[in-house]
């Protein structure tokens, strides 16, 4: 028992509350779903009822689980290769005024480029297979790392820099001691916005081409005019979105106990 | 004696800015010496220069702070660090083997009250733990001279009165030399046994008062030999403040 820890915030009604309201916000969306295409009498093809996309779903699980296991692969990986790229461009930005200046424009200059022209471009220099797709989730995914983790870099107290130089550490040991830790928050915020985004490059990579993943899946569906079959793999990339972001929050909260529990679901 | 710090002329400029003017004083190794000046006036520019964090513009600085066990006005401690980790920093730092490191820290953390704190964070401790915590850390370095600045300004009076008395018999035991700066009369004259003087910015030495006081005299902030100690400091600030920018 550590005596100086407070237990308030541990007690499962506080945990719980938020999670109760989210779902309740999840409830109201289906149940207004429900009411849209009841109200109007619309026909599948147009837009399935949730109920019709969940039974489309059930059906198809066997189906779609390959298509779901490529997605989450190609993502993850994209994510790894997201995070390395970002944080390294970071260290190098926060290195010198002089790399600073070198890489800020570029980097920037990158996120203005259509994520529609260059994903195809990716496609025809690195084939349809899975390292084109991991590729375009890293750039979309790069940006938001290396921009907070810079920003974390930038905005610590430099009087510590300097209680570390009587100390007698190296630049190594500044990193590993003070900058990356200090930069942390920021990078995992980064990394959240990442997780939601990282999804949604896979499946731009898959639709325009290869022959696996929720990309695929969709363009199939929607080729053959199976409507419910689109709506659930929208539900699937989303719940796979959220659980991403979850995930990286949780983890995020673990990895910074020195910032408090936070209240995200 | 060795001196451990010697100054001679020192000067130091922010553009148009003259902080110090021309600041001469020396510190022997074993003593105890404390820098009171008026807010503002660049004690803490004297430290940085006397740690290398900060280069002069004129004078003759000599010097083995370079490695001196420091401990920052803010104390500075890493929030992500538990107060074992803090603590053992310097060890680490030095390449001992996490064993080796966490023995000294458990071997120390009672005399600094802290032995049930090892794995709590900053911001789970009070604000005199964080003193005594980074102060620990600035003892585990190993040097023989510890560098404090303003080391308990920013406490309420009884528990600065409390960690200066502490200091006091800590330093009896560790048989390091000291050297701290301060805006507060009453720290300088409670942790010092020499009290070096300096005027408003810029600033320098007004003077020097040693404080030959035993250890009980000191916690007896009310006792004649102390608050005649004060007095005799307090006239030196006064002249510093009628004197200002020319040495006296």
């Amino acid at each position: 028992m550590r005596p100086w820890r407070s237990a308030n915030l541990s007690r499962p009604i506080v945990r719980t509350l938020p999670r109760c309201r989210g779902l309740a916000g999840v409830a109201v969306f289906v149940a207004a779903w429900q009411a849209i295409v009841s109200g109007f009498h619309l026909p599948p093809y147009l837009l399935p009822s949730p109920v019709e996309t969940a039974r489309t779903l059930v059906q198809d699980a066997g189906l779609l689980a390959p298509h779901l296991a490529m997605t989450l692969v190609e993502t993850l990986a994209g994510l790894a290769l997201a995070v390395s790229v970002g944080i390294s461009i970071a260290i190098l930005m926060s290195a010198s005024r002089w790399t600073r200046d070198l890489l800020y424009p570029p980097l920037v200059l990158s996120q203005a480029i259509p994520l529609m022209a260059i994903a195809p471009l990716i496609l025809i220099w690195f084939g349809l297979g899975i390292l084109a797709k991991v590729l375009i989730v890293a750039f979309v995914c790069f940006f938001p790392v290396a921009v907070n983790a810079y920003e974390g870099f930038r905005a610590v107290d430099p009087a510590y820099r300097d209680l570390l130089t009587t100390l007698g550490a190296t630049r190594a040991d500044r990193y590993r001691h003070f900058y990356l830790p200090a930069a942390l928050p920021g990078i995992v915020a980064g990394l959240k916005l990442s997780a939601t985004y990282s999804v949604l490059g896979a499946i731009v990579g898959e639709w325009l081409g290869g022959s696996r993943g929720l990309g695929v899946y969709m363009t199939r569906s929607l080729q053959s005019f199976r409507t419910d079959r689109l709506f659930g793999a929208i539900l699937v990339v989303m719940a796979l979105s959220y659980g991403l972001f979850t995930i990286v929050d949780l983890a995020g909260a673990r990895l910074t106990p020195w910032l408090g529990r936070r209240t995200h679901a | 004696m060795i001196p451990l710090v010697d100054v001679v002329g020192l000067a130091k400029s922010f553009g148009d800015l003259r902080v110090l003017g021309c600041v001469s004083f020396r510190v022997n190794e074993g003593e105890a010496v404390g820098i009171l000046g008026p807010s503002g006036c660049g004690k803490t520019t004297l430290l940085r220069i006397l740690l290398g964090l900060e280069s002069a513009d004129g004078g003759r600085v000599s010097t083995q702070l370079e490695r001196a066990g420091y401990l920052p006005q803010d104390v500075l401690l890493f929030p992500w660090k538990t107060a074992m980790e803090n603590a053992e920093l310097p060890l680490e730092l030095q390449g001992l083997r996490r064993e080796v490191r966490r023995g000294r820290v458990r071997q120390e953390l009672p005399r600094f009250g802290l032995e049930e704190f090892a794995d709590a964070y900053p911001h789970e401790m009070s604000g005199g733990m964080r003193q005594r915590l980074a102060l620990l850390r600035a003892v585990l370095t190993g040097s023989r001279a510890l560098v404090l600045d303003e080391p308990f300004g920013a406490l309420d009076t009884l528990t600065r009165h409390r960690l200066q008395d502490w200091l006091t018999s800590l330093l009896d035991d560790l048989d390091r030399t000291l050297l701290f700066v301060t805006h507060d009369l009453d720290e300088a004259v409670s942790l010092s046994r020499r009290v070096v003087v300096l005027s408003r910015r810029p600033a320098h030495v007004v003077g020097e008062v040693a404080v030959s006081l035993t250890r009980e005299e000191r916690s007896n902030r009310l006792g004649r030999r102390v608050l005649l100690a004060r007095d005799q400091v307090l006239s030196l600030l006064e002249r510093g403040e009628e004197h200002a920018g020319q040495p006296v």
